[in-house]
Formats: structure tokens, C-alpha cells, sequence
């Protein structure tokens, strides 16, 4: 086993990137973990020409895995081309949170965020 | 209490290592494990007496067919129903399903009322939203008290406000999510008195592994277990029905094929006239029945009291030694008072399992955390997510019971919660 919880992911949990309100968003969606009740809302300001994602913000409450990755998400993603949102992998945000696996159980926390996002597509 | 040293042994898995610790399984309200007197009756079954039942002329069918009627007689008597009330089914969902397709599809006109419960698993809230949709009725909920008990009061101001329109009431024996346990009888008592003609379906799932019931003897229309909560495999439950329902017709087959008929010509079929024959259509999975049936006789050398006070006294330290760490709210009955439960055993308040928050930590975590330490719980909205919304829970986490569990279990869960506390806050 292990440390999942690690250091860096409390903390990233704890203390979200782009937690809050995004005033005058183009895009707003929502995904719930229909197995737990969590819930992630993410709103999203694009370029003039609607090809890339300018701003980002993100609220919801959820488990730390589902928590710290839409932290890390809302990061990799602002600047990003839209076209390229559906090619974002499991892989990446694992990496990202720097947890080298996750049980099945766990796969819908993690995705949570990313779900919302390829939403706005 | 249960000799639990002993009785660990007889389910193999229970000596798996799980994250360098020794497993402490307290999942059980999801599935429970299987003893080996289960899986020798059905590996038994897979070597030495596979053949089609009913019917062949030979040895081998014969065997089979004897097998198989052995163990639905036991079954059967394991639930004090008759032979001919059992029907064989998946599961509690498929059960339920059953009494829809068989029993609501006939008898329900628009404008009827079904009545479950806010705390109802999603297997007994779905199905009948479905019914519901199909025949122009009413779904309506009964609520559920602030201390985690059915509300009686409701429940009478509903039968009194929709009258003779209730035609099913439909309503678990033991919530799964917060281990409260419905006064059935009372339950019966205030149906019955006020329409005699309202049928009663009782979710079993779980109470089936840890209260004794005599299916005859409640007064209740339907009952639906699975197999697998009860030491038995997955993919075999059952539906019982109340003899007369059969016998009227009130209850009909809802699956149709081989088996089940008398005569079959092309343009109609007859079926078939045991009233419980008509509800077996297809081969039946005989090994699962066989093995259910170990699964019950296994309960029963136990004795079906001796598991209730068994599951009733690790309820109850449970309940005591949970509510003593900081952080940790309890929720069911008495969550409020934390105090210890009425420990009745005709009237227990509380079976199976104790449900909890944990301040400042979701439930998934919590049961992550508990995991590492090689004990497994489950997290989540349990498949009771009105009962969750009504409460304005988001998750839980679950530690439920079986008759391998000993108070040093429940000790390893709470070592292991303080554990959280290291390790997330
Ligand atoms: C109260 C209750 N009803 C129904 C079910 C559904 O059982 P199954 O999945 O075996 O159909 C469960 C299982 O969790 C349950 O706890």
C-alpha cells in the first residue's frame, strides 16, 4: 500500500486553485457522483474565437481525491485549446496529483472534475 | 456471544492478508462472505451432480432434481414459509421486480398509491417509480423521524388521507443505511386496520442474515431476500409470497417459457397448475439453491437467536466505543443520546450495521484510510439517496456485521479511526 495521502495532496484539497465564482463565464457545467452525492460545478470564460479556455473557477464539495484533482485540472487546463480537452486522460491527472494508481472504486472521484470539464464540449 | 475464533475459520477468506494486516471485514450489509460447508455444497454439486432438473428419467437428473427440492424446502423452512411460497429469483432487486411485473401490473389502475419509505434502498424506491409511471399511479413517501425511525405518524396520515387507493405498502425490514429496524407487526397493524385489502411487501435484504422470521406468521403479502447477504452465494434470493395471492391468481408469472406451462399449442399456452411451478421458467441455477440452502443450515446450527443477540451486542459496543471518538457522529436510532440501545431482543432497535460522519473528512477518505489498515467499510449514499437528501448527508460511512465478527473487530475499526485523524487532519 501506498501513501496516497500524501503531503501534497492534503494540500491541495485543502487549499484549491481557482476555487469560486467566475463572473461573466461563457460555459457553466455540473457533474455529480450519482454513488456519493459529490458534486463539482465548473465555469469557464473562452477566447473571442471560443477555441481556447481563458479563465476558469470551480466549486463543489466532494472527497480529497475528487477535490485536489479538479485543483490540479483547473490549472493544466487555462490557455488550453478546447479541441484538445477530450484527449486529457486518467493518466494525466494521476500524475499530476503524483499517485501512481487508483482502485476501481475510486476512479469516479477522480474523474469528477474532468467530467464536468469535456462537458462544456 | 458467538464463539467468533472458531467460526472465522470456517470462511477461508477471512484468513487473507489485506495491506500487510489481517482482513477485518465489515462489509457485510453489501455481501457477506461464504462459509466452506457453501462452497463444498456447490463445488460438490459442479462435480458430481450437474444434470437439467425435473426433466430426465435418468439417475444423474434425478439427483439433481433431489438437490434441488432438498434445498428449497430448507430454505423454505429457514424463512417459516411454505414450499410453494418461495420463488426463486437473482436477488432482493429481482424479487422486488417480481411483485411489479407479476403482482402491480394486475392489480393497479391509475390513481392507485404506492407507499415506501424515505429510507427505502434504491431497489424498492426505483421499481415502483417505474410501476408508477406505467400505470398512472402515485409513489408516495413516508417519512422517517429525527432519531432514525420510521414515523408511525406519517404512516398512519397516509393510509388515512389516501384510504382505499393504497394498494401496496412497501417498506424495508432493517434500513441498510442506518440499521433501524421497522416494527413490522405494528407496521401490519395499522395497514391492515385501515384497508384489510392493502398488500405488504417487506424488504428483507437485511434482515434475512440476523432476525429469525416465520414468513407465515407476520401477515405480510411479499418478502425479498438475496442469498448472498446471508453466507449464501451471489445470484440466488428469493420472493415469498403469501399462498392465497398464488392461489387466486392475484400474483401471476411474470417470466414465461420452458418449465412453467402444461400444454403449449400455437395459438395459447396453459400453464402450469402448481401454483408455484408456473414461476420457474427456465432452468434454474441449482447450485446457487444448493448452496443457499448450506448457507441456511449453516444460520441455523448457529441458531437464528443467538446470531440476532449476537449482531445486537456488536451493534451495541460498536454504537458505545464509536461515540467516544471525537469527530465521529453516529447516525440511526439514538444518534442523538448516543446513549446505549434498548437491547431487547424481542424489540430490537438496531441490526446489522452503525453509519456514521466523520467531521471534516468525506466518507470515501475515511473508508480509504481504513482500507490501508486492512479493514473494509463502505462509503457513500448506500443506495439510499432520498434518505441521505432528506438528511442533508452527503456520504456515510458503514461498518456492518456478521456472525465472524468479534468486539476485537470493532476495536480494530476504532484504533483505526483515530488513525484518520493522523492521517487527514
Ligand atoms: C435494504 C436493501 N434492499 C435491497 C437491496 C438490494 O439487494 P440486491 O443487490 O442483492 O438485489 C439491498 C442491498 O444492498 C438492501 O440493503
Amino acid at each position: 500500500m501506498y501513501d496516497m495521502y500524501h503531503e501534497d495532496l492534503l494540500d491541495e484539497a485543502k487549499n484549491p486553485n481557482n476555487y469560486g465564482d467566475l463572473v461573466g463565464a461563457d460555459v457553466t457545467t455540473t457533474q455529480f457522483n450519482a454513488s456519493c452525492g459529490d458534486v463539482i460545478t465548473v465555469a469557464i470564460k473562452l477566447s473571442a474565437d471560443k477555441t481556447k479556455i481563458e479563465e476558469v473557477k470551480w466549486k463543489g464539495h466532494g472527497c480529497i481525491i475528487s477535490q485536489a484533482a479538479m485543483s490540479v485540472l483547473s490549472e493544466k487546463i487555462k490557455g488550453y485549446d478546447t479541441s484538445k480537452l477530450q484527449e486529457l486522460t486518467k493518466e494525466q491527472i494521476l500524475e499530476e496529483l503524483g499517485l501512481p494508481q487508483i482502485s476501481m472504486g475510486r476512479v469516479k472521484c477522480l474523474l469528477l472534475g474532468l467530467s464536468a470539464v469535456k462537458k462544456i464540449l | 456471544m458467538l464463539d467468533t475464533s472458531k467460526i472465522k475459520l470456517d470462511f477461508p477468506i477471512l484468513s487473507r492478508q489485506m495491506n500487510g494486516k489481517g482482513l477485518v471485514y465489515l462489509d457485510n450489509s453489501a455481501t457477506s462472505q461464504k462459509p466452506q460447508t457453501v462452497i463444498t455444497a456447490i463445488t460438490e454439486y459442479y462435480m458430481n451432480h450437474v444434470a437439467n432438473v425435473h426433466r430426465g428419467v435418468h439417475t444423474l437428473s434425478d439427483e439433481s432434481t433431489h438437490l434441488f427440492e432438498n434445498g428449497k424446502t430448507k430454505i423454505a423452512h429457514f424463512f417459516g414459509a411454505k414450499k410453494q411460497e418461495l420463488i426463486f429469483v437473482r436477488n432482493t432487486t429481482e424479487a422486488i421486480n417480481g411483485v411489479a411485473y407479476g403482482w402491480g401490473e394486475h392489480n393497479l389502475v391509475a390513481g392507485d398509491v404506492i407507499l415506501v419509505t424515505v429510507m427505502d434502498h434504491h431497489s424498492n424506491i426505483v421499481v415502483w417509480q417505474e410501476l408508477a409511471k406505467r400505470k398512472s399511479a402515485q409513489l408516495i413517501f413516508v417519512g422517517v423521524t429525527d432519531s432514525g425511525t420510521l414515523d408511525l405518524i406519517d404512516l398512519e396520515k397516509k393510509l388515512e388521507q389516501f384510504g382505499e387507493k393504497v394498494k401496496l405498502v412497501a417498506l424495508p425490514h432493517v434500513s441498510n443505511a442506518l440499521g433501524t429496524v421497522v416494527p413490522v407487526t405494528k407496521v401490519v397493524e395499522l395497514v391492515k386496520r385501515a384497508n384489510s385489502q392493502t398488500r405488504i411487501l417487506v424488504d428483507g435484504a437485511q434482515s434475512a442474515p440476523h432476525i429469525p422470521i416465520t414468513f407465515t406468521k407476520i401477515g405480510i403479502d411479499f418478502l425479498a431476500f438475496s442469498g448472498h447477504k446471508m453466507l449464501g452465494p451471489m445470484g440466488i434470493g428469493g420472493l415469498l409470497v403469501r399462498e392465497e395471492l398464488l392461489k387466486t391468481n392475484e400474483m401471476q408469472p411474470w417470466f414465461f417459457g420452458g418449465g412453467m406451462i402444461a400444454e403449449v399449442h400455437e395459438s395459447h399456452t396453459v400453464f402450469h397448475d402448481d401454483i408455484n411451478e408456473r414461476f420457474v421458467a427456465g432452468t434454474p441455477d441449482v447450485a446457487s439453491v444448493v448452496g443457499l440452502a448450506a448457507a441456511c443450515e449453516y444460520l441455523e446450527n448457529l441458531g437464528m437467536q443467538a446470531v440476532l443477540e449476537h449482531d445486537i451486542s456488536l451493534v451495541n459496543y460498536a454504537v458505545q466505543e464509536l461515540a467516544k471518538i471525537e469527530n465521529v457522529i453516529l447516525v440511526g436510532p439514538n444518534f442523538e443520546s448516543n446513549s446505549l440501545l434498548n437491547s431487547d431482543i424481542k424489540n430490537p432497535e438496531r441490526v446489522g450495521s452503525v453509519s456514521f460522519l466523520y467531521k471534516g473528512v468525506h466518507a470515501h477518505d475515511v473508508a480509504q484510510v481504513l482500507d490501508s489498515q486492512g479493514i473494509a467499510v463502505r462509503s457513500g449514499h448506500h443506495c439510499t439517496m432520498p434518505l441521505h437528501t432528506s438528511q442533508h448527508w452527503i456520504a456515510t460511512t458503514r461498518a456492518s456485521f456478521q456472525v465472524y465478527n468479534s468486539k476485537e473487530d470493532v476495536d480494530a475499526l476504532v484504533l483505526a479511526l483515530k488513525k484518520v485523524r493522523e492521517v487527514l487532519l
